[in-house]
């Protein structure tokens, strides 16, 4: 298993190299650049600024600067605000973290138990309460579910804030919680997608275990319904969930500009978005070099996991 | 799966239970959402309680380098040039002791600082810090956006263009820059040619001083929000990028008395947030969101303010390139352009119709000048039409007009398309982009039509013409090319009687806009604004500038009823 994961590792860097190479001259093939204002520059004003950002010099020099630079972690200097470009990724993606993991427990948690509860009560309330809140959840997308949330929660009711801007649980760690009317809202507003969709996929995974063979034996030798549930059915059942909760995890964790625009969280996904409408071209390249990196060792990490979860996966 | 997974699974179940109990125990937080009111009881001497204002993220915080207006309105909170331009756009001295000196020929100027200016830091403020920011500005490594507007500073322009000399030469160039400190308190600026407006340009954020105890050399690096030193009202006290900056008093600010002690700015991109955060009283005062004027007219009838801006927008027609090389197609589109009604129904009155290119009170105008010229006549735009050729509409070329992407826009589109279709029978063809490739096509001239204008830097006609409509302008993409326009423009940029130098401008409006030369202009846009009514000092201050909250330019000024 130790070899085939630097095996993996490995082959990480072409893939890297590829997407650095595609992003780059992908980036600069779209029409306008980072100095084309609303209000036109003069034309001297326009040239010293290409020269500051070493976009005077001929796309392929840039290309090799660029790639020399990324060899030695170095992705430059961003043009909106002339910050180092890895501070920018860290500070916003601290942010976009704690967002993603948060979401992540929320959408796991409520998850799989709208799932499990459906499935054993198929046809029942409990699961017409779980299969209506999925659908709900898949047929709402974040742009209707956030502005909605802080409508009836933070404007209406006012049991929250409608800027989330100090969103993160730093504080949580120390014993201070004065932020958690901001965590609440983007947390379920992030969360909800997702949820529903792992309990759709437990809800089904379930249905088909349960009528497995060996849950019947489980049950015909007596042993008790929750263990059944527990040790035997969800078990199983939980193989194809954990498939997608790693790719569900990335997601979560690298930022959604929705949640982040209608709370007001400054993470990643916001900056991402924002980096390409301003053609901030170090940024762009940074943001997706390390998004590359991320979603890359996500894939890992669960590939791995499976041989944890199915002994039948040898490596 | 593990006993040790089920466990984190119970653990997550715990968090989320300990969530819920949070929830429910209701309100203890210190929301400050009790809207005093009306109370107009002067407060004491003392600065005291604290507003919170929605913003937007400045890009940088060197005003030497910088060009965009949430940038500048932090600017001037914090730091203030040799003048301030005060509510009729006069240059009042700020850190100036008195007006300039200005020498016979209007080429010389010599300023007095106050006595004992200080930085936040306690060093003390001199002539050398202005002489250092003008420099920086100049600098062509710093390659600051503003730099052509201190063109006419001795030595600025050769500076700026020496990006490619080596050290020595940038060092001598530098040195060249007609800008010296003759002592402490004594500062000589020498200009190329008399220029009446020079003192607003002292006014503004690439004039401001530079402290030069903080920076070795012109090129250093611009000290971030918590590392500078300031010498306008406030200063930064707290900051976190993307999310909030905090305002204290300058315990060195020179100027009358702050009224507030804290000003904390939230930032945030989307107006429509902002204006559900005004409605839960966490931003006292914000932009209001236009596309919601409707309902926030009805919500807050005394809370919102509306007022003009100096920003005028109109079909922008690039003059060398058919159809609309043609004055008579120009005026036809113009003419069957009904803009009362584009301002109801696609702006809902956040904006006002004009035909005016100058917003009419900063040109001594009372607007509707041009209207005979560019106004709704259908009947003048048909004549037009079959003068230029297409009667009907009858074998007229393509014409595609380039628009940024928003919602607002593909309705202004629709508009103008069902517009001209009716009027003149033609087919408008609608090519929505991204802003950066409008700004590019338009940058390279590459366009037929555009809808565009032009925001005010600096409150004088000029700043509406220089570089603008001048043959070989160098912003002019629209290429435009009239002697008696360059003639106009030419003899009223160093014109010292101020009277005949305003009545040159209004006269190359009138050439600029008799046919329709580059632009007929649609509308100029308002302001629109809500401010919490225990907050005074702000919409008394309002300017058409303003970026983030009426009063902009005078933070000093603000004060709130709310302890």
């Amino acid at each position: 298993m130790l070899a085939y994961a630097i095996r993996r590792v490995l082959a990480i860097i072409p893939l890297l190299f590829a997407i650095a190479t595609i992003t780059f001259f992908l980036m600069h093939s779209v029409e306008g650049g980072p100095f084309d204002e609303d209000k036109p520059l003069p034309p001297a004003t326009r040239a010293n600024l290409e020269r500051r950002y070493g976009l005077d010099d001929p796309l392929p020099v840039q290309y090799v600067t660029y790639l020399k630079n990324l060899a030695s972690f170095d992705f430059g200097i961003s043009i909106a605000n002339n910050r180092d470009i890895s501070d920018i990724i860290k500070e916003r993606m601290r942010i976009s973290v704690q967002l993603g993991i948060a979401a992540f427990l929320f959408a796991t948690a409520f998850g799989l138990t709208l799932g499990i509860v459906s499935s054993l009560n198929q046809n029942g309330l409990g699961d017409y309460f779980g299969v209506f809140v999925a659908t709900a959840g898949a047929a709402m997308p974040s742009i209707v579910l956030a502005p909605l949330l802080t409508i009836v929660f933070a404007v209406e009711l006012g049991w929250f804030k409608v800027l989330s801007t100090n969103y993160g649980f730093t504080g949580w760690l120390q014993g201070d919680f004065s932020n958690w009317k901001q965590v609440i809202l983007p947390t379920i507003g992030l969360g909800f997608l997702p949820m529903a969709f792992i309990a759709r996929i437990t809800r089904a995974s379930m249905l088909e275990v349960l009528r497995q063979d060996y849950v019947r034996t489980a049950r015909a030798k007596g042993l008790k319904e929750l263990n059944v549930v527990i040790r035997h059915a969800a078990k199983n059942a939980l193989i194809p969930v954990l498939t997608v909760l790693g790719p569900i995890f990335a997601g979560l964790i690298t930022g959604s500009l929705v949640i982040e625009r209608f709370f007001a969280i400054p993470g990643l996904g916001g900056e991402f978005v924002r980096s390409v409408i301003i053609r901030d071209y170090g940024l762009i390249m940074g943001v997706t070099v390390f998004f590359a990196v991320i979603i890359a060792f996500m894939n890992l990490v669960v590939d791995l996991l499976y041989g944890l979860a199915d002994p039948r996966i040898r490596y | 799966m593990t006993n040790s997974k089920w466990r984190m699974l119970l653990s997550m179940f715990a968090v989320l239970a300990i969530m819920a109990i949070a929830v429910a125990c209701g309100d203890d937080d210190d929301d400050d959402d009790t809207n005093g009111g009306g109370d107009n009881t002067p407060t004491t001497q003392a600065p005291s309680g604290t507003i919170t204002i929605g913003a937007t993220q400045f890009e940088t915080w060197d005003p030497h380098f910088s060009d965009f207006a949430q940038d500048i309105s932090h600017m001037v909170y914090v730091w203030r040039g040799l003048y301030h331009l005060d509510l009729n756009d006069v240059p009042q001295p700020a850190m100036a002791d008195g007006a300039p000196k200005v020498s016979d020929d209007g080429k010389t100027y010599t300023i007095t600082l106050k006595k004992d200016l200080k930085w936040s830091d306690g060093q003390p403020l001199t002539a050398a810090d202005f002489v250092l920011g003008i420099q920086r500005t100049c600098n062509p490594d710093n390659a600051g956006h503003y730099q052509y507007i201190l063109t006419n500073i001795v030595g600025c322009d050769d500076y700026y263009a020496a990006a490619d000399a080596d050290a020595a030469k940038k060092t001598e160039l530098q040195a060249a820059v007609g800008v010296k400190a003759i002592d402490a308190t004594t500062l000589e600026i020498k200009i190329g040619a008399a220029q009446p407006t020079f003192p607003t340009l002292l006014s503004l954020w690439p004039t401001f001083p530079a402290p030069s105890h903080k920076l070795a050399t012109v090129d250093a690096p611009w000290p971030g929000p918590l590392e500078n030193v300031y010498n306008g009202p406030f200063m930064p006290s707290a900051y976190t990028e993307k999310a909030t900056m905090e305002l204290v008093p300058n315990p060195n600010w020179i100027g009358t008395g702050v009224g507030v002690e804290k000003v904390v700015l939230k930032y945030v991109d989307d107006a429509a947030v902002l204006n559900q955060a005004y409605r839960t009283g966490e931003v006292d005062a914000t932009v209001a969101n236009k596309p919601e004027l409707d309902k926030l007219k009805t919500e807050f009838p005394n809370e919102l303010h509306l007022y003009p801006a100096t920003r005028t927008i109109g079909l922008e027609f690039n003059v060398t390139k058919a159809p609309v090389d043609k004055a008579e197609v120009r005026l036809a589109l113009s003419q069957a352009t009904d803009r009362e009604t584009m301002m109801k129904v696609v702006f809902k009155d956040a904006n006002t119709a004009t035909t005016n290119w100058v917003p009419p009170a900063r040109n001594g105008l009372k607007g509707g000048e041009y209207d005979d010229i560019l106004g709704f006549d259908p009947a003048k735009a048909k004549e037009n039409m079959t003068k230029a050729g297409y009667p009907d509409g009858k074998g007229f070329p393509e014409l595609t007009l380039i628009m940024v992407d928003s919602a607002t826009n593909k309705l202004l589109g629709e508009f103008l398309q069902a517009e001209w279709k009716k009027h003149l029978g033609i087919e408008l063809k609608l090519e929505i982009t991204d802003s950066k490739t409008r700004s590019s096509r338009f940058n390279a001239s590459d366009f037929q039509l555009v809808t565009g204008g032009w925001q005010e830097d600096y409150p004088d006609p000029e700043n509406w013409f220089l570089g603008l409509w001048e043959t070989g302008g160098s912003i002019n993409k629209v290429l435009v090319s009239i002697k008696a326009l360059d003639d106009a423009i030419d003899k009223a940029r160093y014109n010292t009687n101020d009277e005949e130098r305003r009545k040159l401008y209004r006269d190359a409006e009138k050439i600029l806009l008799q046919e329709a030369n580059g632009i007929a202009p649609l509308y100029h846009t308002l302001a629109a604004m809500l401010v919490k009514p225990h907050i005074k000092g702000m919409v008394e201050n309002k300017r058409p500038g303003d970026t983030f909250v009426p009063g902009d330019w005078y933070i000093e000024l603000w004060k709130t009823d709310n302890k």
